[in-house]
């Protein structure tokens, strides 16, 4: 039997990390800057009638969110067995089923931001004053100019903020959109390594090679390509769409001179391809990450070991199965699926 | 797809040195077998591209050649230069026929 206090919070909740407005964030004064959009009055205290009680939404969904992680760090440590290893196949938790052990650390996010998990990179990004309003009200345009809907969502916000109109009309506080903007620019930056600025030559040449050239133009001839543009000798961006809403492909040698001249600086490859109105995956792949200077013997035996199963899973040509390098401190493992094998992903 | 993954990640995963996340509270080394570039147009770097952060080459390793593959020496933009170099006059272009010319040339220049 729930009682009707503990029916009444429950309810807040679902309607707190799905992001619908809350009586906290209206502001006083609309011409001023508080931080959110004005409310609409479909807020979650007068649905629930919870106003006289003055209730703080935030606080709770943070004590419940806390609590949340606390389980889903005891549901780390339990032993084998206890629950199936993977998620069993069911709905989402964006489509409202909480899967209990496997969505403790996702909706533990969504209650500690009081936004749903399409937007919980927006709301980690740190920047002051971003409330949970504006990330929703930020979101919404995204949504609704129906950009790039296959791309994360801090991606999509920083192609329509370089747009300017659905940008500014979903942020409309100058400093704080300023601020946002700086905020996304901030986090797709990747710092340069020394190294590379003072072998520039070397990496001209490395880029010119006839080798170099048709590896990449074969790994990107049926598939979107992805660069790295160096800005300023400093940093790197990710650039996948250009004009803005086109992905990039490269098929002929004149297409990486070009994009080498205008500062790419590496190249990457997706995980599957369109096809008509479909992206069809073709291929399993593992990244190895080692931290805290874990060996290199080591991680070695433990790319071998992973290479060794993707070869043998059913749906992978075993001819196919490639160990690559990062160039940086780990290996991918890359098994192209049998020929006209694939899966269809849902946009 | 995922799930297939998950499983196999799962399965290889001691929770001791091999993780399939992040182990925040972890100082001593450890490896995650992360998936998640595994998504809707997830990426990944190329074979034969830079690393814009090292400078090092991402290059393809074939499986005899891994024991003997020092990153420091072997996946430096120099040393690949030099090994293409020595495959420029290959007659084979197709990519997969000639990862295999270029792993022979990579295990000779282990020795």
């Amino acid at each position: 039997m729930v009682g009707s206090n503990l029916l009444a919070t429950l309810l807040a909740m679902r309607d707190w990390r799905r992001g619908v407005p809350s009586l906290a964030y209206i502001p006083i004064d609309e011409d001023e800057d508080h931080g959110s959009p004005p409310n609409t009055g479909d807020d979650i205290e007068s649905t629930y009638g919870l106003q006289p009680f003055n209730c703080n939404l935030y606080e709770r969904g943070r004590e419940i969110g806390r609590l949340t992680r606390v389980f889903g760090a005891i549901a780390n440590i339990m032993a084998e067995g206890t629950f199936p290893p993977v998620r069993p196949y069911m709905p989402r938790l964006s489509e409202g089923v909480v899967c209990v052990p496997f969505d403790l650390d996702q909706l533990a996010e969504e209650l500690l931001h009081g936004t749903p998990q399409e937007t919980v990179a927006l709301a980690k990004l740190g920047v002051d004053g971003l409330s949970r309003g504006w990330v929703m009200s930020l979101y919404q345009a995204v949504e609704r100019a129906k950009v790039a809907p296959d791309l994360p969502l801090l991606e999509r916000l920083r192609i329509i903020s370089e747009e300017g109109d659905g940008f500014d009309h979903a942020l409309p506080t100058h400093r704080l959109a300023e601020r946002v903007k700086e905020g996304l620019t901030k986090n797709g930056r990747q710092p340069l390594g020394e190294a590379l600025p003072r072998d520039w030559s070397l990496a001209d040449r490395f880029y010119k090679h006839p080798l170099v050239i048709a590896a990449n133009l074969e790994q990107g001839k049926d598939r979107y390509t992805a660069f790295k543009i160096m800005h300023r000798m400093a940093y790197t961006v990710l650039k996948r769409n250009e004009p803005k809403f086109v992905p990039v492909s490269i098929s002929t040698p004149e297409d990486i001179a070009e994009w080498r001249k205008r500062g790419a600086v590496e190249f990457w490859g997706e995980i599957g391809k369109p096809v008509g109105d479909e992206y069809h995956v073709d291929r399993l792949f593992v990244d190895l990450d080692p931290r805290n200077g874990f060996p290199l013997d080591d991680l070695k035996v433990v790319a071998l070991e992973a290479y060794r199963r993707v070869s043998e899973h059913e749906w992978v040509d075993p001819e196919q199965v490639y160990l690559h390098w990062t160039g940086g401190k780990g290996f991918h493992i890359i098994g192209h699926f049998r020929h006209g094998l694939f899966v269809r992903w849902r946009w | 797809m995922k799930k297939a993954l998950d499983g196999m990640v799962h399965r290889m995963s001691n929770d001791v040195t091999i993780f399939p996340a992040e182990a925040v509270a972890l100082f001593e080394p450890y490896v995650i077998l992360d998936l998640s570039q595994v998504k809707l147009r997830g990426l990944y770097r190329n074979a034969f591209s830079l690393n814009s952060a090292t400078s090092g080459v991402c290059m393809p390793i074939p499986l005899e050649c891994v024991g003997g593959f020092d990153p420091l020496l072997h996946a430096t933009t120099q040393f690949q230069l030099n090994l293409l170099d020595s495959q420029v006059d290959s007659q084979e272009r197709s990519y997969r026929p000639w990862l295999g010319v270029y792993g022979d040339a990579l295990s000779h220049g282990f020795v």
